[in-house]
């Protein structure tokens, strides 16, 4: 086959300004909607009948309606948004079908949307991480297979046959998420398998969301950008492919938690998994400091101070899964906020701001303007920072403390939950920090869109208004 | 962009969607397929079918004592009539009361007539 | 690698691995499961549930309970205890015997209050040599396995949970965190009907200090006619309604409780044994005191 003649940078990044500004923008909005209902769960701790009385608002779906938010609404749509911008840049090719993949990205949101009120309404399927009930996984399902397919053709079409590991990356999880979305949906809800199969379904799905999903585009984005922003070459491509295998290897093995009432190979090999999870994410940091060292560009609150405590974030995640994968801890951190704080930390501290990091640097690119607020660029990494690490280093420590008490018959329930109490006082804190940042998120993309769609308008009105040439008058 | 230029791309996307969703739905078919060999009956099909079973034979013992006539207890002279047998019964006996009634006290003491004690095991 | 049918290729072989793992096997293995009959008593085990209770665990799953409370029992170890059931007629020698394994035992009293726990030991081997010390004396003796863990001694159950436990439930939901005390055995806690609409509906009325929300639209507030209604909440303090009106259970409270009060996964199975102490003897997990609810 011919390879189709490049296409210049330009012109590659403005094919996919349409998708992606749905992409971003709507995962912007669902971003900050999750913290505003991470903030309420949180605020709930302080006095239990604040919002009480709305079934909308009570504690158990406001809880989930955080977390799907944050993966569905966020993740997923920022992952995808930067996967696609990664397949048309590295293939040197533009986007294939811009206004389909605008009309999937479209899709995904009202997917979204429906599943939102679908949790809050009382239709969540019970499973962690798989709230979103049926009919709003159907549209998500169909709306990412939509996109991916667009994602396909414009890999296809690439000028530029070698692969850089990025794409990978990229590839691998557009296939990842079909195939374990459909696994869980078709036996969960479609035909339910019988009794604990169940649980052991959805942690499954959740230890590849998490474990390996986010990871795959994460990664994508670490392997481009780090190199790209510090002007060096990356470090290297084999420890990258090795890298690749060895997490699509392990993490997928990952997930089932270890006192699982399930037969006891089966949490023993998630542990083993959690503990070989360890040698992509050194292998990652080993990449991380060689590509970066020796570099003489300062990260300065910009893409790159992003990747990198995305990175970092990554790593220590990998390290607490690991630990707490050890039956003398996890009987200690097992059923405590420890879990979820290792979830914010990769969730947050390491998936949203290596997206947030490479949002900064894809979108002024493919509208060709800078940032309206640069200021907040850097706001947004400070906010970003210290909010995960106040989410995540008190809940890790309160769900020790938590978890010693309950070891302890002596201690009642109610001086359990008041001993965490401080713990989630300051993770309050962290919630609230997170919700400004991403506020400044979201006002940065919608101006940045707004001025955008603002300055065409005025093309076209001067277009529309300007004095007829007589060399285009019809005789 | 001309239209043949269109055209090959056009040519070069339909194999890839196909292949894309083909490939997206594999794991789709390895569930469909695994429904289908693991498919278990009901976790309470064996007490179903046990459950059934007695109720077939209770409905079975019920259907002969509301049906059929047969004996109750012969040394009391008590039988079990179907209903319709035993009004025709009645009536006929009650036409001539007199008779119906000189042998009554006879029956009815026949019936209910306690059988005698058991012997004291201590005497 | 060189094109996306590669990393297609190596993506489904690292899938399908943990695919087959943790979805097709655990299907092989449980996915036919049945009802199993329990040790000691034979009964079938699991029974399914009655209907308000299935209605109460969609009211479960609709309101996220599992968001706080687990439905996992855990266990860390069995330990086995020796009770003396009968003196025998050698009241010396089982006197004597009981000097040698549980020396504040040996005294004649202790032969008036039979049965009576004598020794705990850890292993079979160890409870069998203190069962025939009793015996060789003449006394009779029964070994009573007794599952052991922070859980356990909390009296959230008689033993683990395992996978029998959830044959009939859809979803299952087995839960993720403990903000509040775990539920698998819920109805077997001193806890009738009343104390749980109460709790719904005003957790810190029954527990004081509780860090649970109220769960007040499952309920529903009314003028009271002129005879209270046999359902209206027995509320005092903050929590009662003003004069004139009742708090009574919605449909919804009413599923809900049941389906708490139908959470008993004690049955002793083969995977997860356990045996009651003799009759008449002391539960050996401690009951909880009302002081110690949730």
């Amino acid at each position: 086959m011919t390879a189709p003649s490049p296409t210049s940078p330009p012109e590659i990044d403005s094919s996919g300004r349409l998708p992606l500004f749905i992409l971003f923008g709507g995962a912007a909005f669902w971003l900050v909607l999750s913290s505003v209902f991470g903030l309420l769960a949180s605020i709930k701790f302080h006095g239990p009948g604040f919002l009480a009385d709305s079934p909308m608002l009570t504690y158990g779906r406001v809880y989930p309606a955080w977390a799907n938010l944050l993966v569905f609404g966020f993740c997923i749509p920022a992952g995808l948004g930067v996967g696609l911008w990664l397949l048309a840049r590295l293939g040197r090719a533009p986007l294939a079908r811009p206004w389909l993949i605008a009309v999937g990205a479209k899709l995904w949101h009202i997917g979204v949307f429906v599943g939102l009120l679908g949790i809050l309404s009382g239709d969540s399927t019970g499973h962690t991480w798989l709230e979103l009930p049926r009919y709003a996984a159907v549209i998500l399902f169909c709306a990412f297979v939509f996109i991916a397919l667009w994602a396909f053709a414009t890999h296809r079409a690439r000028a530029d046959r070698d692969l850089h590991p990025s794409q990978w990356f990229v590839l691998a999880a557009l296939f990842w998420f079909p195939w374990i979305y459909s696994t869980a949906i078709l036996l969960l809800e479609v035909f339910p398998v019988r009794g604990i199969v169940q649980a052991s379904i959805a942690w499954w799905f959740a230890g590849n969301l998490l474990g390996v999903w986010l990871p795959l585009v994460g990664l994508a984005a670490f392997c481009y950008f780090v190199p790209k922003l510090t002007e060096r070459p990356l470090q290297s491509r084999y420890l990258a492919l090795f890298a690749f295998w060895t997490l699509i290897l392990f993490g997928t093995w990952t997930g089932i938690p270890s006192g699982a009432p399930l037969p006891a190979w089966m949490p023993t090999l998630s542990g083993a998994a959690a503990w070989l999870m360890l040698v992509p994410l050194l292998t990652v940091a080993v990449m991380l400091v060689q590509t970066i060292s020796g570099a003489k560009t300062p990260c300065a609150g910009g893409p790159l101070c992003y990747v990198k405590f995305g990175t970092w974030s990554l790593v220590l995640s990998g390290v607490l899964l690991a630990v707490a994968a050890l039956p003398q801890v996890s009987r200690v951190t097992e059923f405590t906020w420890f879990n979820h704080a290792e979830n914010a930390l990769r969730i947050y501290g390491f998936f949203a701001m290596t997206m947030f990091g490479a949002a900064y640097y894809i979108l002024p690119r493919v509208t060709g303007a800078e940032w309206p607020v640069a200021r907040f660029v850097r706001g947004h990494f400070w906010c970003g920072v210290v909010g995960t690490l106040l989410l995540f280093a008190p809940l890790a420590i309160g769900g020790v403390v938590q978890g010693a008490r309950w070891l302890n018959p002596e201690i009642t329930p109610v001086d359990v939950s008041k001993a965490t109490l401080m713990f989630l006082r300051l993770s309050t804190l962290g919630d609230l920090l997170l919700l400004l940042g991403n506020l400044l998120f979201l006002v940065n993309v919608f101006a940045l869109i707004a001025r955008h769609c603002r300055a065409m308008v005025r093309v076209l009105y001067a277009d529309a208004v300007a004095p007829l040439e007589p060399s285009e008058v019809k005789p | 962009m001309n239209h043949g230029a269109q055209d090959q791309e056009g040519r070069r996307i339909w194999p890839v969607a196909v292949a894309v969703v083909v490939a997206s739905l594999i794991f789709v078919a390895l569930v469909w397929k695994m429904k289908q060999y693991t498919q278990a009956p009901p976790p309470d099909e064996a007490r179903k079918v046990e459950r059934a079973k007695a109720l077939a034979e209770l409905r079975a013992a019920e259907a002969v004592s509301l049906n059929e006539p047969g004996w109750i207890d012969p040394t009391k002279g008590l039988v079990r009539l179907p209903i319709t047998e035993a009004m025709k019964l009645a009536e006929r006996d009650w036409r001539d009361p007199a008779r119906a009634r000189a042998n009554l006290i006879e029956r009815v003491e026949k019936a209910t007539a306690r059988p005698p004690e058991q012997p004291s095991p201590f005497e | 690698m060189k094109s996306a049918a590669l990393v297609f290729l190596a993506a489904f072989l690292a899938l399908s691995a943990s695919w087959g793992g943790f979805v097709l096997a655990p299907q092989l293995q449980l996915g036919r499961g049945a009802q199993a009959k329990a040790l000691i008593t034979e009964d079938l085990y699991p029974l399914a549930r009655p209907g308000l209770a299935r209605q109460g665990l969609e009211i479960y799953r609709a309101n996220g309970c599992m968001y706080c409370h687990t439905q996992q029992v855990r266990q860390e170890g069995t330990h086995v205890e020796i009770y003396l059931t009968e003196g025998g007629t050698n009241a010396a020698g089982v006197l004597a015997a009981l000097q040698r394994l549980s020396p504040a035992l040996a005294r004649s009293e202790t032969l008036d209050s039979l049965p009576v726990k004598v020794v705990e030991v850890e292993d079979m081997v160890a409870a069998d040599r203190a069962l025939k010390t009793l015996k060789d004396a003449g006394g009779k003796a029964e070994t009573v396995i007794v599952p052991t863990g922070a859980d356990l001694a909390r009296g959230w159950g008689r033993r683990r949970t395992v996978a029998q436990d959830f044959l009939y439930d859809q979803p299952v939901q087995p839960g993720v965190m403990r903000i509040g005390p775990d539920l698998a055995n819920i109805g077997l806690r001193p806890y009738d009907a009343d104390w749980h609409y109460r709790h719904l509906y005003a957790p810190a009325s029954v527990v004081e200090n509780s860090k649970m929300p109220p769960y007040r639209y499952l309920f529903e507030k009314r003028k009271a006619g002129a005879e209270p209604s046999p359902e209206a909440l027995k509320l005092s303090g903050a929590a009662a309604p003003e004069d004139g009106y009742e708090i009574v259970p919605k449909a919804e409270a009413k599923a809900l409780v049941a389906y708490l009060l139908n959470l008993r996964a004690e049955a002793p199975l083969f995977e997860s044994p356990y045996t009651p102490p003799p009759a008449s003897a002391p539960a050996t997990n401690a009951a909880p005191t009302t002081a110690a609810v949730p």
